[in-house]
């Protein structure tokens, strides 16, 4: 939605650029058209979805293009949560815990193995760095049900270590950060070594810092993940309490969905604001991550 | 703490380095802890249990040798799902990739509002599977979904889309293309930008038309990258769940039961879990027998 309104304000407030032949000119903007049109086709079911969500009808699912009865009644059912089966905003903060834990430590484990296999290379290093590699083949659905009963042996099921521990560890985030620190000059490091800098004051004061942008983009792939996980969440918890937002949508859509689906609706606008608003704010970063990931396979 | 390994570091060279493996092992002991815990125990222990007749509800787990995969061979219930997720690969990577280019070729043109644009294509690829899930029964909703709306006001006629079997895996296919076209279109995008615009320059001298450019310039161009995107798709089209199991739960009448729905419920609703890791790893090696012809045919065309 946010998105809409801000194409709507780029396509209005440019100005014309450079005067060009006429034929091209035209094609230019045919082919703005096509793909506002087209971009807006793509926004449309989300906003539904938001305008449903204001929406007082009853009938199952009845959302049409504009509010018919416009409404703030299912937030406000949202906001009161009595005497339902999930209190969306218990599966926002689990969520919210998750996601976030799980990206800072994701961050610390995988940048420390990074500069490990670029800086510090050990016995054996190459040949981990080479089955990091070829462990990212080996569909994550094969691990699935042993890791179920690891979890279950050490009694970690339905706790926050088990929602968070399986994002920690990112593969591919490894090899992204080996390749930024890789590129550093090694003078850096080394100058940092001559002034009496140990491994971890190089690591922490010189290399974390310049590679912000590759800390960003994977921060954000796995804030992204651990956010809109459902297999393993589903897998991994069985009480209300401990559930992320999107088994919380599910089960409420299966409480709610044929009486109230204004509420249900609203929870998912809220389940899927955060992921929206951050790429708002780091599209750059979401870009680059989304294109790395493609090219390194 | 080893400053002082670092400062006095020139008499004792070969200490030094040992002292230097130390650290860098030191540094990687807590990805690689959770490495053992989280890949290598789980990827042995699930084919050993592939090998056994576990059930978690029973308490059984005795060793069967090749039973497991032996039952998948024979099983019709593996086979529909076999054949749904196939059908779902054929259909879902050519228009996922297509739409993709096409895109990504849009978007490289000099638009007015690129950046907005490019947002609007890519916002549903952040989004969780639920809210997907949840977004699109409410526009599909036969009776009062804004789809049927828009083709009962152009005249065309209103689908069940979800409840009818030919229509439903349609259905979750164009479901998975507004889902997920912002990785190939990003992916291809940045390869687009990579050619360099005079050799467009060049051939429109030399009188080449669009589609000429297209097949003798762009493609060429784009093709290591395309064959890339059509391999992750590929891997990923197999392992389709999320949307599938929480838009149409495999119906109607099972013509969407994917191989990772059996899985999720042969393990985690039946209890077998021998079975369930056999399902587990027979999708893993055609994903393996997959990945490798595709590989070849892409060295065979590059060659």
């Amino acid at each position: 939605m946010t998105t809409v309104e801000a194409a709507v304000a780029a396509e209005t407030e440019r100005p014309a650029r450079r005067p060009k032949g006429g034929p091209d000119r035209r094609a230019r903007r045919i082919a703005t058209a096509v793909a506002a049109v087209l971009a807006l086709a793509w926004t449309l079911p989300i906003l539904w979805v938001l305008i449903g969500s204001f929406n007082a009808e009853r009938i199952t699912s009845g959302t049409g293009f504009y509010p018919s009865d416009p409404t703030g009644e299912n937030w406000s059912k949202l906001v009161q949560p009595d005497g339902r089966a999930v209190n969306v905003f218990i599966a926002f903060f689990n969520s919210t815990v998750v996601a976030v834990t799980a990206t800072v430590l994701a961050l610390v484990v995988c940048s420390m193995m990074a500069y490990a296999l670029a800086r510090l290379p050990f016995r054996g290093s190459a040949v981990v760095l080479a089955a990091i590699v070829l462990m990212m083949l080996v569909p994550t659905e094969v691990i699935l049900v042993p890791l179920f009963k690891q979890f279950a042996a050490l009694g970690l099921l339905n706790t926050y270590g088990a929602l968070i521990i399986p994002h920690v560890v990112s593969l591919f985030g490894v090899v992204l950060l080996r390749q930024f620190i890789a590129n550093l000059p090694v003078e850096l490091t080394e100058a940092a070594k001559i002034d009496g800098a140990n491994a971890w004051q190089n690591y922490r004061y010189i290399v974390l810092p310049l590679i912000r942008p590759g800390l960003a983009t994977l921060g954000i792939l796995v804030f992204l993940a651990a956010w809109n996980d459902f297999l393993w969440p589903l897998i991994a918890t069985s009480t209300p309490s401990m559930q992320t937002l999107p088994l919380a949508l599910i089960t409420f859509r299966s409480a709610y969905g044929d009486s109230e689906y204004g509420v249900v609706m609203a929870s998912t606008i809220l389940a899927i604001t955060p992921p929206l608003l951050i790429f708002l704010l780091a599209q750059r970063f979401i870009v680059a991550g989304i294109s790395n990931t493609g090219l390194k396979g | 703490m080893t400053a002082a390994t670092e400062t006095r570091a020139a008499p004792a060279k070969p200490k030094r380095r040992k002292r230097l493996t130390r650290t860098g092992i030191l540094f990687a002991a807590p990805f690689l802890a959770l490495l053992v815990f989280l890949w290598v125990v789980p990827v042995v222990n699930g084919f050993w249990v592939s090998l056994t007749d576990t059930n978690m509800a029973e308490g059984t787990g005795g060793f069967v040798g090749l039973d497991n995969y032996a039952n998948l061979a024979t099983d019709p219930d593996f086979h529909a799902a076999l054949g749904n997720t196939a059908l779902f690969v054929v259909l879902n990577v050519p228009v996922l990739v297509a739409v993709g280019l096409l895109l990504a070729m849009l978007l490289n043109q000099r638009l007015g509002g690129r950046g907005a644009i490019r947002a609007a294509f890519i916002s549903p690829y952040l989004l969780t599977g639920a809210a997907v899930a949840i977004i699109w029964q409410t526009a599909l909703n036969p009776l009062s979904g804004n789809v049927n709306q828009i083709l009962g006001a152009v005249g065309l006629p209103e689908q069940a889309w979800l409840s009818t079997p030919g229509e439903a895996m349609g259905a979750v296919v164009l479901i998975t293309l507004w889902w997920r076209v912002g990785f190939p279109l990003l992916v291809l995008l940045a390869a687009l930008q990579d050619i360099p615009a005079q050799l467009y320059e060049a051939a429109k001298i030399d009188g080449a038309n669009v589609w000429q450019r297209f097949r003798y310039i762009t493609l060429p161009a784009i093709a290591p990258v395309l064959m890339l995107v059509v391999l992750l798709r590929l891997i990923d089209s197999f392992k389709v769940f999320e949307q599938v199991y929480l838009v149409t739960q495999g119906g109607p009448a099972g013509s969407t039961r994917v191989v990772l729905q059996m899985l999720y419920e042969s393990g985690f609703r039946d209890f077998q879990t021998g079975y369930a890791s056999a399902v587990g790893w027979a999708l893993a090696l055609i994903i393996l027998v997959v990945t490798v012809i595709q590989l070849a045919l892409t060295r065979r065309r590059a060659s």
